[in-house]
């Protein structure tokens, strides 16, 4: 007999639960969320693309190309190394405007960076090849 | 009174059991009343002539892609966005690109080469890509009939995760 009561407490309980679910109470929000909250954004950690071992050597034979053309023209920089997905050239401090013109100049030269890639200047200091997942958009301020 | 205590936990109980594991199966349920509202925009197409109005698709699940002729992950994405469009045209299914931060001229090479042919238009004062809060490319959207925001896929997408946001939104009409 207990059995039974209980029995009929649990399919209480389950029904207010699939009544609350069917009417939507438990979904219901008056206020959407904001699109901006809404978006995922990808990080430039997250924007490298996994390199096989055949195209890091395909990337760093190109910034080998750029490095030297960069030399030719007065431009020393480190050796291209190879990172996490990704060739790194690291600039010296002084040199990082002048680098970055004849980088530039030096990467047309070479025929541009190899397919699907980017070559680019970071707040680190170095010139990153990587493939991207997506082109990262610097922000624009909103007019007031 | 300790008997009509035990009784009104035990069903309390289950009612919350009931309620986390349907909660649990159901992840995204309950974002469905609070999904945001997508922003409506006007702005001049790129291919053909006029403009690309969103409010004139109400009704239909939308596709809203943001690209660029100059990001590469852009250009290589078009043809897969064009092939799904193709797919779902038949369907209650709109898609739209919005050329951000081009050159109209660069913008409609690169989408005669990729034979893009659903309607794109030029948001040439970044008023798009703010509503939208893109801060990557390529972006994409799929809006559901009632105009709210059911999926929002970051960089390149690939065709069985936008097919799947597609069939998700239809099912919600």
């Amino acid at each position: 007999m207990a059995v039974v009561r209980n029995a009929i407490r649990v399919l209480l309980g389950a029904g207010a639960a699939a009544a609350a679910i069917g009417l939507g109470v438990e979904s219901r929000s008056p206020r959407p969320v904001p699109l901006a909250r809404f978006v995922s954004r990808i990080s430039p950690a997250e924007n490298k693309v996994r390199l096989t071992d055949a195209e890091l050597a395909s990337y760093r034979r190109w910034a080998e190309r750029v490095r030297a053309c960069m030399a030719k023209a007065g431009t020393r920089v480190g050796a291209p190394t190879v990172g996490s997905d990704e060739i790194l050239i690291a600039l010296s401090p002084a040199q990082r405007v002048r680098a970055s013109k004849a980088g530039f100049r030096c990467a047309a030269a070479a025929g541009g960076p190899p397919e699907h890639s980017s070559f680019v200047f970071e707040h680190d200091g170095k010139i990153h090849v990587y493939r991207p997942r997506a082109c990262l958009l610097p922000v624009v301020p909103a007019k007031s | 009174m300790i008997a009509v205590a035990r009784q009104l936990a035990i069903a309390l109980l289950t009612f919350l059991v009931v309620l986390l594991g349907w909660r649990v199966a159901h992840p995204a349920a309950g974002l469905r009343g609070r999904a945001p509202e997508a922003p409506t925009f006007s702005i001049p197409a790129l291919t053909g002539q006029g403009r690309v109005d969103l409010s004139s698709y109400a009704g239909r699940v939308i596709v809203v892609n943001f690209w660029a002729a100059w990001c590469g992950p852009c250009r290589d994405e078009l043809p897969l966005v064009e092939r799904d469009w193709r797919r779902w045209r038949g369907d209650v299914v709109t898609f739209v690109g919005v050329d951000v931060r081009d050159t109209a001229g660069a913008a409609w090479r690169a989408l005669a080469s990729a034979g893009v042919t659903y309607p794109v238009g030029h948001d040439h004062s970044y008023t798009v890509e703010r509503l939208y809060s893109v801060s990557a490319l390529p972006q994409t959207f799929v809006i559901r009939p009632d105009g709210r925001v059911a999926a929002q896929l970051a960089g390149a997408v690939d065709a069985d995760r936008l097919d799947a946001a597609i069939a998700r939104a239809l099912g919600e009409r």
